[in-house]
């Protein structure tokens, strides 16, 4: 029998936020390969432009359409992180410290990144 | 911004693409075979093959690794194969050391990181060419920060009981391991894995899984300053993240019924022929 504790009893939300990410960026990447396989004008824009990226996506070009799966895909890590401090804060307390120690790993990267 | 992918990208985006995605498939799922990750393939691919310029290809390289880990480690989560108190205390240092190389990318030329990556090529490679002995881990681990976990060995049905050692040796270590991942678009697994089973003590399935569920995170400490840097094309990355999301899962299923030594080799020798391939590169600019 494993103690309490020495096996994370709770990983539905990680898991969820994991599935959930990956599939909606990979789904989006597709729908961006799609767009320009259909012949739409695949001009790139600023990466940091999120109007730029949001325009996109509403004319149907492809580059808005996989830059919001990299988005997507570059948040779904954070998110495990977040869900996994949410399962565990209660019976890990530690553990679920970590998890928010890491987040701000990230967040000094964005810092760094943006700076 | 004009499209930057490479020389091959402007006659022809949707042929070039076309080969992006296959060669990332056969990355995804060469690396899933012999254990390595994609990166370690899919990078000189890029760079070599297809004229794309490096540091595009290491951020689309992390960006496949990102999708890996994320899809893998729901599996290992759920079968309780990934240590997440070993995982989170590492992927402190591994996300660290991932700024640390993201941040110097930014500053390398794109020879250097060619060099760089050919001399980690050879390493592997050299590490693929052993015959690997997967040594029973060591009795007795000195030091304070230590503690015990568990999970259950699925071929023998039995609970394994397991105490993580060397945690601080182990984590300046995986603060390497993030570097060289953010640096090269590689996974780090082929430091991580190593450092928790043959130092830390823990069994290599924990291990390899464990590593796995680092991998993301790490990777996204160092693909955001890729993004800053406009190194990230949504373009290249579409087929990368696609295909070796594809490959990864053809590899897992081919891996049970292929001569994994004999693959171990060829990787090898394909690593030989890479490196020798970047390191023209490197030199020649």
């Amino acid at each position: 029998m494993i103690e309490p504790g020495l096996v994370a009893p709770e990983r539905r939300w990680t898991n969820l936020a994991y599935t959930v990410g990956t599939t909606a960026a990979a789904a989006c990447l597709l729908v961006g390969l799609l767009l320009q396989a259909a012949g739409q004008p695949a001009d790139a824009g600023d990466p940091l432009d999120l109007g730029a990226i949001a325009g996109d996506l509403g004319r149907l070009r492809p580059w808005g359409w996989t830059m919001l799966g990299v988005i997507v895909l570059l948040l779904t890590p954070p998110a495990g992180l977040l869900a996994t401090f949410v399962e565990l804060r209660a019976f890990e307390p530690r553990v679920a410290l970590l998890g928010l120690t890491v987040m701000g790993v990230l967040a000094l990267a964005v810092v760094v990144a943006l700076r | 911004m004009a499209l930057i992918i490479g020389p091959m990208a402007e006659p022809g985006l949707i042929e070039f693409e076309l080969v992006v995605l296959l060669a990332a498939v056969g990355a995804g799922a060469f690396g899933a075979v012999v254990g390595v990750g994609g990166g370690l393939i899919l990078v000189p691919l890029l760079t070599g093959f297809l004229g794309v310029d490096i540091k595009l290809a290491i951020a689309a390289s992390l960006l496949g690794v990102i999708a890996v880990s994320t899809t893998a480690s729901t599996t290992y989560l759920a079968r309780g194969w990934a240590d997440r108190r070993l995982g989170l205390v590492l992927l402190v240092a591994t996300a660290s050391g991932g700024i640390l190389g993201g941040y110097l990318a930014g500053l390398l030329d794109g020879r250097v990181l060619a060099g760089i990556f050919s001399v980690v090529l050879l390493v592997v490679a050299g590490q693929m060419a052993r015959r690997r002995v997967d040594r029973p881990p060591p009795e007795t681990l000195p030091g304070r920060f230590e503690f015990d976990s568990a999970y259950l060995e699925p071929t023998t049905g039995t609970e394994v009981r397991y105490r993580v050692g060397r945690v601080p040796l182990g984590g300046a270590i995986s603060v390497g391991a993030g570097a060289l991942s953010g640096l090269l678009g590689i996974g780090g697994g082929v430091v991580n894995v190593p450092t928790m089973n043959a130092l830390m003590g823990v069994p290599i399935r924990v291990a390899t899984s464990t590593s796995t569920y680092m991998l993301g995170a790490t990777a996204v400490a160092s693909a955001v300053l890729y993004y800053s840097r406009g190194e990230v094309d949504g373009l290249l990355a579409a087929p990368v993240v696609v295909g070796v999301l594809v490959g990864a899962r053809v590899g897992a299923r081919l891996a049970a019924h292929l001569p994994r030594r004999a693959l171990q080799l060829a990787f090898a020798l394909v690593a030989l022929v890479f490196a020798a391939q970047m390191l023209m590169r490197g030199m020649a600019g």
